[in-house]
């Protein structure tokens, strides 16, 4: 009984972590945080024009990550990523 | 509509598996002030709320929220993945285990499951944006409570981040409010309820 293990890994040891993740990741930080601020102060200019730089960059960055790894979403950019090779987010491969 | 986006708001990568730290941050999946009754607070005030830009902010930070609940539970299942029944045997995780065994169940780490009971949508502006900042400086200090309890960088670490996100929320429904009492302040000095008493509005 004390062999007993129900959490197997799962999913294969490739993993999803590199640069791009992180870059991606950063992008939608700072997109996040400008779309709440603009949420309340919707005049602000500065912030607006923030928000249109981080957009175009994340696109790019979302589409090169996409051919890498998989899509992101359901409209994502089909991708090499396999189902034998996915992990989910929560995955500690995944990160 | 909402879109899954395949990727955490930021990283989570336990090394350790720890049951015992696992049945403390459970709270913050499913206890009074998790991120499961902050999302719902927050999309569910939405439908009363008379102010577009309050409606905005409710949107984005409950949507934000949702993100949370997903890094919790990816906290969760990295310290439950691997473990024997003697790294579960005498911890806090016991219980737990017995019930829901390593599944991913929102409950309180004293044991409640989650309630809706957790939440308020009182159909006001004033009081619902009250409440709002009330939860999140009541989550900012449930994640004080784990960082002081968690032995494991690797958990503080995205506990840092969540407790981060607690005084930004804070702060926007704090600019949310001033924009409802601005709006008050005008022809409602007495605060009847712009939601419902529609000559005010």
């Amino acid at each position: 009984m004390d062999k007993f293990n129900p959490a197997m890994s799962q999913g294969c040891s490739c993993e999803r972590n590199d640069d791009l993740l992180t870059q991606l990741r950063q992008m939608d930080f700072a997109i996040v945080e400008v779309t709440l601020y603009l949420d309340v102060y919707p005049d602000c200019c500065e912030a607006k024009e923030y928000l249109e730089t981080m957009r175009a960059k994340r696109a790019k960055v979302a589409a090169e990550y996409e051919s890498k790894h998989g899509m992101l979403t359901m409209y994502g950019v089909c991708g090499e990523s396999s189902d034998k090779c996915a992990h989910w987010p929560w995955h500690y491969e995944a990160n | 509509m909402w879109i899954y986006e395949k990727k955490l708001q930021y990283p989570v990568k336990i090394k350790n598996p720890n049951p015992k730290l696992a049945a403390a941050m459970i709270s913050q999946l499913g206890g009074p002030d998790g991120e499961l009754a902050a999302s719902m607070r927050y999309l569910h005030q939405r439908y009363g709320m008379p102010y577009n830009e309050v409606v905005g902010i409710l949107t984005d930070v409950g949507t934000e929220e949702l993100a949370h609940l997903e890094m919790i539970a990816a906290i969760i299942y990295q310290l439950t993945r691997n473990i024997s029944i003697e790294n579960i045997k005498g911890t806090m995780f016991e219980p737990y285990y017995v019930d829901h065994t390593t599944g991913m169940y929102p409950i309180a780490a004293s044991g409640v499951p989650f309630d809706m009971k957790y939440v308020g949508v009182k159909g006001d502006p004033l009081a619902d944006l009250a409440e709002s900042q009330a939860a999140e400086q009541k989550a900012r200090v449930t994640y004080d409570n784990l960082i002081r309890l968690s032995d494991d960088p690797d958990v503080t670490d995205p506990l840092r981040f969540l407790r981060e996100r607690e005084i930004v929320h804070f702060q926007r429904f704090g600019d949310a409010m001033r924009v409802v009492q601005d709006k008050l302040d005008g022809k409602n000095f007495y605060a009847f309820n712009p939601a419902f008493d529609k000559k005010t509005r």
